[in-house]
């Protein structure tokens, strides 16, 4: 349900508003996906011809630890975080209603943001260079084969605080609507 | 730019002790063999093969120097290789590490110490070189450098064309200007403060490591810092709103 309403205070709107528990409610699905997605990467581990507690032990593979660890923390409980926020949002400050357009933008840049970093974080640096070391590459060339994907994570993580700053801003411009 | 994909120790050969024998066939301990050519060299090979191939290596001609391998070659590099030691099978690895090896390097000179040819007395087919060679050069990822290898070859022939079918270079010197500083930037060390006179051959590279990440960052921190300021203004809206309100209900 969209609401185009005035706040309690007489103010415009900055943008057009939809209750907080419509938006808690999207980014519970999304953290459901992020679940299964986490199940999804989690299944190489069974298959030993892919060797990863090999390549895991060793750099770059290690890099598959940490970006599974972000997509665990960030992607998966930081999801049902931000849905915990927006349900406690008219509980706790009474405030039921945030902007629909910062709520969609901080769902969708947090969403390609987390799955973006750990995917070339997780695949390229981790996997395919800790592939490439345990295969007998020397660093400097394992280094010069992943180095690519260092500023497109450096973008995203850019992506990814927006989004952060995005929630803050929805969140402390909420209005009371009855 | 949190993530730098660097190896946090020192730069190893990234490969074990490989050793050869006299014996016929000789195993290394990545599990290649390297055979022991005790016969005259056949036909057609000696020195200038070998001269080709480095001649295209100075060139900066990886393609071409790929190309001296046969298909399934294997390519190994151990001892003070600055990092690029390895086992390297194959003409798509080989090309990678010939890439990252000498395709940075603005000169690079590979020269020939002395040189050794032997063959099979079985196949003519199959011939072996061993080599010392010096190289100097200069590139973006190691400053000035050079160094001396101890090299053994196994060429086959194939549709008259000697091609290496195995490589074994031992760099026993290798000095460079920068050591540890192949990373997405060329500034970035993995000890020791940046060297900010190292520059990218990107210039986007570059752009980012001067203005673009600190931009971000600077973009970033305003957009949070704009919150008060929003704050203040909604605050303001709505007390004016409140205070119109009041004005019209008398």
């Amino acid at each position: 349900m969209k609401l185009a309403i005035l706040d309690e205070s007489g103010g415009a709107p900055l943008f057009g508003r939809v209750p907080s528990e419509q938006i808690a409610k999207h980014f519970f699905k999304v953290g459901l996906l992020n679940v299964i997605i986490a199940v999804a990467v989690t299944l190489p581990v069974l298959v030993p011809q892919l060797g990863l507690p090999l390549k895991l032990e060793v750099w770059p593979g290690t890099w598959m630890f940490v970006s599974y660890f972000i997509f665990l923390i960030v992607g998966v409980m930081g999801c049902f975080m931000w849905c915990f926020i927006y349900y406690m949002l008219p509980r706790v400050f009474e405030k039921n209603t945030v902007s629909e357009f910062l709520a969609l933008s901080q769902l969708v840049s947090f969403e390609v943001a987390v799955v973006g970093i750990c995917a070339l974080m997780g695949v390229d640096a981790g996997y395919y260079g800790g592939t490439l070391y345990h295969n007998g590459f020397g660093p400097v060339v394992v280094t010069q084969l992943i180095a690519w994907a260092v500023i497109p994570i450096g973008t995203l993580i850019v992506v990814a605080l927006l989004s952060t700053v995005t929630g803050v801003f929805n969140v402390v411009t909420a209005t009371k609507e009855g | 730019m949190a993530a730098i994909f660097v190896a946090g120790g020192a730069v190893s050969s990234g490969i074990g002790v490989i050793t050869t024998s006299s014996g016929a066939n000789s195993s290394t301990s990545s599990g290649v063999s390297f055979p022991s050519l005790n016969g005259p060299p056949p036909s057609g090979f000696g020195q200038p093969v070998l001269q080709s191939h480095l001649q295209k290596l100075n060139s900066r001609d990886v393609v071409g120097a790929t190309n001296d391998f046969t298909s399934n070659g294997v390519m190994i590099w151990t001892g003070t290789t600055q990092g690029l030691g390895g086992v390297y099978s194959g003409q798509g690895n080989i090309r990678v590490t010939l890439q990252t090896a000498i395709g940075s390097a603005s000169s690079l000179s590979y020269t020939i110490v002395s040189f050794n040819a032997s063959g099979s007395t079985s196949n003519p087919s199959v011939a072996g070189a061993s080599a010392v060679l010096s190289f100097n050069g200069k590139s973006a990822i190691l400053g000035t450098f050079n160094g001396t290898i101890i090299a053994k070859y196994e060429y086959v022939n194939q549709a008259g064309t000697w091609l290496i079918q195995q490589e074994l270079s031992d760099y026993t010197t290798f000095n460079v200007q920068y050591s540890q500083g192949s990373t997405t930037f060329p500034q970035w060390q993995i000890t020791g403060p940046p060297l900010p006179q190292r520059y990218s051959e990107s210039p986007f590279k570059n752009w980012v490591y001067f203005y673009g990440g600190a931009a971000a960052a600077v973009a970033v921190a305003g957009y949070l810092s704009s919150l008060p300021i929003v704050l203040y203004f909604k605050k303001k809206r709505g007390s004016n709103g409140a205070t119109r309100r009041r004005s019209q209900n008398g």
